[in-house]
């Protein structure tokens, strides 16, 4: 799976952090990604009044080149992964991905300088972060 | 013998080597027998703390005297539950006092191995490099140079030391927390407090 980018966004759909891994010049892209794909995020998680721990929201829209996969805590917070289009992900890699981003970020709001609701400015978040990403999720 | 008890003070000095595992043992003991806590809470509590002296308070150097102070309180008490549970006798000196703050009482509340370094009858350096106090946290740029977040230990230190009749001084003087590899705590030995037993007698 080659990952493009992944974000954080917060509450507010305010965003709190985005790595972007793609070619220069594509990185626009991406934020732009990331932001129409919020709104398909709002329309899922406003139609799932369920009781379920359905954190992994799947695929939230093709484009041509690339597919983006959302994940929302339960406060709130949403995670969105832009993969290449070409990259055979299973269902089960991209949640584990998820599970891990999850713990990374749970990591960092537990530093007690952190304030919520801001950008994530971690030295040690964005080093994990890049070790996650290129640690080769398998494709 | 599976367990130390007992004074140091008639202890051959080739015995110390062995004494240093027993020390070892003891420690692992009493880690394993005391009840335990969820580590992150502990953690976020201490986080906690700090971060609401340093929002009262304008001053950092105000905020590392607090913990010290706070920690001060600590250590008055904790010695007793230290000597309670460990068993351990008077040690014979400094050095000593040295070997078993950093091999017993790290271990037994912290479940931290500490070394030292420098150690002679007057100071010693304790070496940390694994803190519970300090995990999930970095110092935002403003406080790296002047927070000693970890201030708290400083006070346990001088608390305790000084119900066993000792004056130290302690200080942080490197720190996970402002980019060194370890941190250190350097206690330095300003008096013997009067008013107990000389060494030696019974």
């Amino acid at each position: 799976m080659w990952i493009a980018a992944i974000a954080v966004i917060g509450k507010q759909n305010n965003p709190l952090y985005i790595k972007t891994l793609g070619k220069n010049g594509d990185d626009l892209k991406f934020h732009h990604i990331v932001h129409t794909s919020l709104d398909v995020v709002q329309e899922l998680t406003s139609k799932k009044e369920s009781t379920q721990a359905d954190k992994y929201l799947g695929q939230l829209y093709p484009t041509e080149e690339y597919k983006v996969y959302g994940y929302i805590t339960n406060t709130r917070i949403k995670f969105i992964l832009i993969v290449d289009y070409d990259s055979r992900a299973k269902e089960a890699d991209l949640k584990q991905f998820f599970t891990k981003f999850h713990e990374l970020y749970a990591d960092t709001v537990c530093n007690p300088f952190y304030t919520f609701d801001e950008n994530i400015t971690s030295q040690k978040f964005e080093e994990r972060v890049t070790e996650l990403v290129s640690s080769g999720v398998p494709s | 013998s599976t367990q130390s008890t007992g004074d140091f003070r008639f202890l051959a000095p080739s015995m110390a080597a062995r004494q240093t595992s027993n020390l070892a043992k003891v420690a692992e003991n009493c880690w394993t027998k005391a009840p335990k806590i969820n580590a992150e809470l502990f953690t976020l509590t201490y986080g906690a703390i700090v971060w609401q002296l340093l929002k009262d308070n304008e001053n950092i150097e105000d905020v590392n005297n607090q913990l010290e102070k706070m920690g001060y309180n600590i250590g008055l008490r904790l010695i007793d539950e230290f000597l309670a549970r460990s068993n351990l006798g008077r040690c014979k000196d400094f050095r000593e006092t040295a070997e078993v703050i950093a091999k017993v009482a790290f271990k037994m509340f912290l479940g931290v191995n500490a070394s030292l370094r420098d150690s002679n009858d007057k100071e010693f350096v304790l070496i940390l490099d694994d803190n519970p106090l300090t995990d999930f946290c970095e110092l935002p740029e403003s406080h790296k140079k002047s927070l000693a977040y970890c201030n708290i230990l400083c006070g346990v230190i001088r608390g305790s030391l000084e119900m066993v009749q000792m004056r130290v001084e302690c200080q942080l003087i490197k720190s996970i927390l402002r980019g060194d590899e370890v941190s250190e705590i350097k206690v330095v030995l300003k008096e013997i407090l009067k008013d107990e037993m000389p060494i030696g007698d019974d």
